[in-house]
């Protein structure tokens, strides 16, 4: 039979008390932060997973940040767009207009003044300056000269920012071109402005089967730019899509990295109870069995 | 009668001992490690009284220590791996500690904060708060960084101090033990039971247990103790064997012994502070360093090879220091490391490659780009390695000879000029070594590293209308395998100009006047210059190769000869400018890029005009497709007044072309350019530490950000091209985020790869703790078994007491009732 010695019984007592104690103050960090997991170790799997999430719904908060400063860009290339068309669509009824036979050479020459105006408002809207950006520069966003000026001859209108686009990231693997570049989208195939100055020419010069002839040019050209519109409302409705997802994602990030991460309450609070219960018990019956030897019994 | 008497007094005397022993039991019912004694009592040998043996009272055969060893020994086992892993979690919490994940201020927090002040810059380049703001946000990771890597090697410090400390205690258990034993063995040489002096050695071997893992015998006889260690001995009968904290050949702290071998020591507190110490903290530390120093080589690289319309800087002082020796090896030589801490030369993770997959040495090109910060006119340069040139060395100073010169080892520079006009490179002297120093000849000038396109290239063209020709060999010879000759400031004279290899000083040779008409020469250090009549723009330049002999080189044969150089462009053609962003990687200077007037006119001319005013046909031709199948490509473009002057022409992988307004007067004249998608293909800039962002010696503790960049924030090269739009360079360094190069294997990204190091941490200290708690348990069910064999039992030792004081009333009335015998007998005589 094993031997009951005091050392060793206070020794046992003391551990077991320790140890229910470990387990109290364990409970009562995560009552007090509400985290199950205050440093790695508490889970080190858990913790990695939950510190994973976190920086990605940080970074996917940026994409949001991202997506509202491409939104109020894109807004503003679409009002620069719906201007372009009204101009065209002036060009086109000067230019019907002036097709009549009835109209002479001085009117015809002053309809040009007129589509001549229209010039420097169309260019004026490809130098339209968003938070401090040409729209239509590509990446020569703040250069002194604008992207568009009309040239030294005023035989056309001369093209001076870059070629090179700007795109800003909106998700983890998707970007969105912002700033574009203004020779592509209105010199490229479809000249817009060479339209308008053919007509503004073809008008002092009062060449009616050139004017006749740029109808159709400027009706092709007043396409283009509703194209170049329907072009964008896609890029903004892809935005719109975007932006949901972000939402979404991010949710439904923030509500794994709290099921992670946070201390389930109620359960740990009844787990404390439970221990506070056995620390009490320990303590007393530890207190009752050290208490008496056969010292106690001698006269 | 007496006899009774005589055994009786036996019984008193015993029991009286007896009862010292149990009380002495009784008093150290509580002292830790005491173990209990008994007395051994044992019958005295019996008188022949015929015609029985008569017993004659008691004696104290020993006064023992009721022990079992083997409790004792496992005890001691499971001491020193309890300490072992106790003294391992509480190190490895501090290690944890030092993350301080998961919360806000721990790298992974800050690291995700960099990216998004990067992702502010990528969305808005030209503001220059956005520019401070990133710059800001890799300050404070790479300052966290830095703070990590000091904290973890301030642990390392911290081990090494408790190393000592346990050492020193190590020390005075040995020697208190040997002394112990001496005292023991005296004492049981003199029949004696040193039993408190067995329960304090005990204690000691106990301790001792918790420090070292060393295995104890007992030698029977004398009672003296011996602690072997791995086969040392730690303490022998008579001496101790003293423990010093030592440093091995590698200067890694061990755990030596006076006069012998280190001690291999693997258990107890003492084996675990030295295993994390000399293994688990410095791995730790190492690959936080490779993982943190391999992003900000990265980060360099993208930084160095970057522009940005505020990035203007004339001079560049490369942040690594090479030692004297250094500086003529081999760059990518792994003899370049820095050996030790903080010493001149370039870490592993930023050692430059000079070799293909296969490990066999191929061609680099490093580009340096020369902006005139008035004119706006940049010039492209291109220092090639190729390892079947000169003597394929690769060395700083051949690189510096290169950049002066035009050739230096394995490097030469394309164009081939004898050095890179207005720039010159040195060694500069710094902290007992030398930096690679790249200065412009005027403030004006700004030197980047960029893809950026050589924007009119036309302006750095041989112009002069008449041939110049160089014949003849150096005599004296040069020093050099490249001269200039240039048409002088004033443009009426031609100098033959050499520049020193180490500075990049130019001395004129000589010089010839150009002749009104008809041509002249003259012979100049052994070389003929003949000139014809002409108009020459002043700085124009060419190179002449000179062969080793110090022959001039004809460049179509490449045998001594004349180089005779006749003008390829007209200073007076309209200006073409070269623009846009390469988008492919090809980067070969041999594959020169050119345009060529096909016929002469006026630019913007309307189509079908005759000639003169006719408008030009021009010719591109280009390089695309890949590196190993390059394929090239012609454009042919009319600049009538469907493209006026001015007007982009697209070329092909986003690189385009203007011309400016003017006439071409001379058709088939070319001028070439550079087109290079590859700027640093070895990684010299950031192993050299050339416009970088991070400073970096390969440690974490080093990282902080460039002094230059911290002086001036708007430096951070934003963009390949210098259009203040231009986001693509904080794209690049956007896109480190997601490439999955990091990490021992190679295949993390960054932040997985930290979160897969510090979750590492984590589940040691989970690990330590659980395996921490069992043994725990192991350790106090043995004190619970060694006390119930040794421990004191206030029962036990009052039962016996109670006997001892029954047989001590017993024997002292067995003397009373002897007494009264004798007294009888005594009365009787009377």
């Amino acid at each position: 039979m094993e031997r009951v010695t005091a050392i060793g019984l206070t020794a046992n007592v003391l551990n077991a008390n320790q140890k229910t104690l470990a387990r109290l103050a364990t409970y009562q960090e995560q009552l007090a932060t509400t985290k199950r997991i205050n440093r790695i170790s508490d889970d080190p799997a858990g913790a990695r997973q939950a510190m994973r999430m976190r920086v990605e719904s940080l970074s996917l908060g940026k994409y949001t940040d991202n997506l509202e400063k491409a939104g109020s860009f894109l807004d503003a290339t679409d009002n620069a767009l719906q201007e372009m068309g009204t101009v065209l669509d002036s060009a086109k009824g000067l230019a019907i207009q002036s097709a009549n036979a009835s109209q002479s050479a001085a009117s015809r020459a002053s309809l040009a003044a007129s589509v001549d105006s229209l010039i420097s408002r169309m260019v004026d809207l490809g130098n339209t300056v968003h938070d401090g950006r040409y729209l239509f520069a590509g990446t020569a966003t703040t250069q002194a000269q604008p992207p568009f000026a009309r040239s030294a001859a005023d035989d056309g209108v001369d093209y001076r920012g870059t070629l090179d686009t700007f795109h800003v990231a909106i998700g983890p693997s998707s970007s969105v071109e912002v700033n574009q570049d203004g020779h592509r989208l209105f010199q490229g195939e479809t000249d817009v402005f060479a339209a308008l100055v053919d007509l503004r020419d073809a008008l002092k010069n009062n060449d009616t089967d050139a004017i006749n002839g740029l109808i159709t040019t400027i009706g092709s050209a007043n396409t283009h730019i509703t194209a170049l519109q329907g072009d964008l409302g896609a890029r903004q409705q892809r935005l719109e899509l975007a932006r949901n997802q972000l939402e979404l994602t991010k949710t439904q990030l923030d509500g794994l990295v709290a099921g992670i991460e946070d201390a389930d309450l109620p359960q740990v609070m009844t787990e404390m109870n439970l221990a506070q219960t056995a620390l009490q018990a320990g303590l007393q019956t530890g207190a009752k069995v050290m208490q008496t030897t056969l010292v106690d019994f001698l006269r | 009668m007496p006899d009774a008497l005589l055994t009786s007094l036996s019984a008193l005397s015993t029991q009286q001992r007896a009862m010292e022993v149990t009380s002495h039991n009784i008093a150290n019912a509580a002292t830790p490690g005491y173990t209990r004694q008994r007395v051994e009592m044992l019958a005295r040998t019996p008188e022949d009284v015929k015609p029985g043996l008569v017993g004659r009272g008691v004696d104290i055969a020993a006064i023992r220590r009721v022990t079992d060893d083997m409790v004792s020994a496992r005890l001691r086992q499971a001491e020193g791996e309890s300490t072992r892993l106790t003294t391992l979690k509480t190190n490895l919490e501090v290690v944890q500690q030092a993350f301080n994940e998961p919360g806000d201020n721990g790298l992974a927090a800050v690291t995700g904060r960099m990216f998004s002040g990067l992702e502010d810059l990528s969305s808005n380049p030209e503001s220059a708060a956005m520019r401070a703001s990133a710059v800001a946000s890799i300050t404070t990771w790479s300052d966290t960084v830095a703070d990590l890597g000091d904290r973890l090697q301030q642990v390392r410090d911290d081990l090494q101090t408790g190393l000592e400390g346990d050492i020193a205690k190590v020390n005075l258990l040995t020697s208190s033990i040997v002394q112990l034993n001496r005292q023991i063995r005296n004492q049981v040489a003199l029949g004696n039971n040193p039993n408190d002096l067995m329960d304090q050695r005990e204690r000691q071997l106990m301790e001792l247990g918790g420090l070292v893992d060393g295995r104890v015998l007992t030698d029977p006889r004398s009672q003296t103790t011996t602690v072997l260690v791995n086969g040392q001995m730690l303490v022998g009968p008579d001496s101790a064997l003293a423990v010093v904290p030592d440093r091995d050949a590698d200067g890694n702290l061990v755990i030596g012994t006076a006069g012998g071998p280190p001690l291999n020591v693997s258990g107890g507190s003492l084996g675990a502070l030295y295993d994390l110490h000399r293994n688990l903290v410095p791995g730790i530390v190492s690959s936080l360093d490779s993982l943190v120093s391999s992003l900000a080589q990265r980060m360099n690289a993208i930084q160095s090879t970057g522009v940005s319309n505020s990035l203007r800087v004339d001079t560049w002082v490369g942040d690594r220091v090479l030692t004297p020796v250094g500086t003529g090896i081999d760059l990518d030589d792994p003899t370049q490391a820095p050996v030790g801490v903080s010493s001149a030369g370039i870490p592993a993770t930023f050692a430059p490659s000079f070799v293909d997959s296969t490990g066999a040495a191929t061609t680099r090109n490093l580009t340096i780009n020369v902006l005139d910060t008035v004119t706006g006119v940049s010039a492209k340069y291109t220092v090639r390695y190729d390892p079947t040139s000169g003597d394929g060395s690769r060395s700083l100073i051949d690189l510096v000879s290169a950049i002066n010169t035009g050739r230096g080892g394995g490097f030469s520079l394309h164009p081939p000029l004898a050095g890179i006009t207005g720039v010159s490179a040195s060694l500069a002297a710094a902290d007992g070594g030398y930096r690679l120093q790249l200065r412009a000849a005027s403030t004006t000038t700004a030197i980047d590293f960029s893809p950026t396109l050589d924007n009119e290239p036309g302006r750095t063209a041989w112009t002069g209308t008449g041939a110049v020709a160089v014949s003849g060999t150096a005599s004296p010879a040069l020093g050099v395998e490249r001269i200039n000759a240039e048409v002088n400031a004033a443009g009426t004279g031609i100098n033959l100009v050499s520049r020193d290899p180490a500075t990049g000083a130019a001395t004129v040779l000589g010089s010839l006047a150009i002749p009104g008409v008809g041509s002249a020469s003259t012979v100049i250090n052994g070389l003929t210059l003949a000139v014809d009549a002409g108009t020459y723009r002043a700085g124009d330049r060419f190179g002449v190769t000179l062969l080793a002999s110090g022959a001039v080189a004809d460049p179509s044969t490449g045998l001594a000869g004349t180089h005779t150089q006749a003008s390829t462009w007209s200073a007076a053609n309209p200006v073409l400018d070269i623009k846009g962003r390469y988008s492919n990687t090809l980067s070969d200077p041999a594959q020169k890029w050119s345009m060529r007037v096909v016929t002469a006119g006026v630019v913007g001319a309307k189509a079908g005009t005759a000639s003169p005013n006719n408008p030009p046909v021009v010719q591109f031709t280009m390089w695309t497709g890949t590196t190993s199948t390059p394929v090239q490509k012609t454009i042919v473009k009319t600049l009538d007044d469907s493209l006026r002057a001015g007007q982009p022409i697209e070329l092909v992988d986003g690189v385009y072309a203007t011309v400016g307004a003017g006439t071409f007067a001379t058709a088939g004249q070319q001028v070439d350019f550079t087109v290079d998608g590859d700027p640093d293909q070895a990684g010299l800039l950031p192993a050299l530490g050339i416009n970088q962002l991070l400073h970096c010696d390969g440690t974490a503790a080093s990282l902080r950000l460039d002094a230059t960049l911290r002086d001036d924030p708007t430096l951070i090269a934003s963009g390949r091209t210098r259009n203040e739009g231009d986001n693509s360079g904080a794209l690049q360094l956007l896109a480190l985020r997601k490439q999955t190069v990091f990490g021992t294997s190679g295949t993390y990204r960054f932040e997985d790869a930290y979160l897969a190091a510090v979750s590492d941490v984590g589940v040691r200290v989970d690990e330590t703790t659980r395996l921490g708690d069992n043994q725990a348990a192991l350790k106090a069910s043995l004190e619970h078994q060694r006390a119930g064999v040794s421990g004191v039992s206030i029962d036990d030792e009052v039962g016996a007491l109670i006997l001892q004081q029954q047989a001590y009333s017993a024997a002292a009335k067995m003397v009373s009732a002897a007494r009264e015998n004798i007294q009888t007998l005594l009365e009787i005589l009377r």
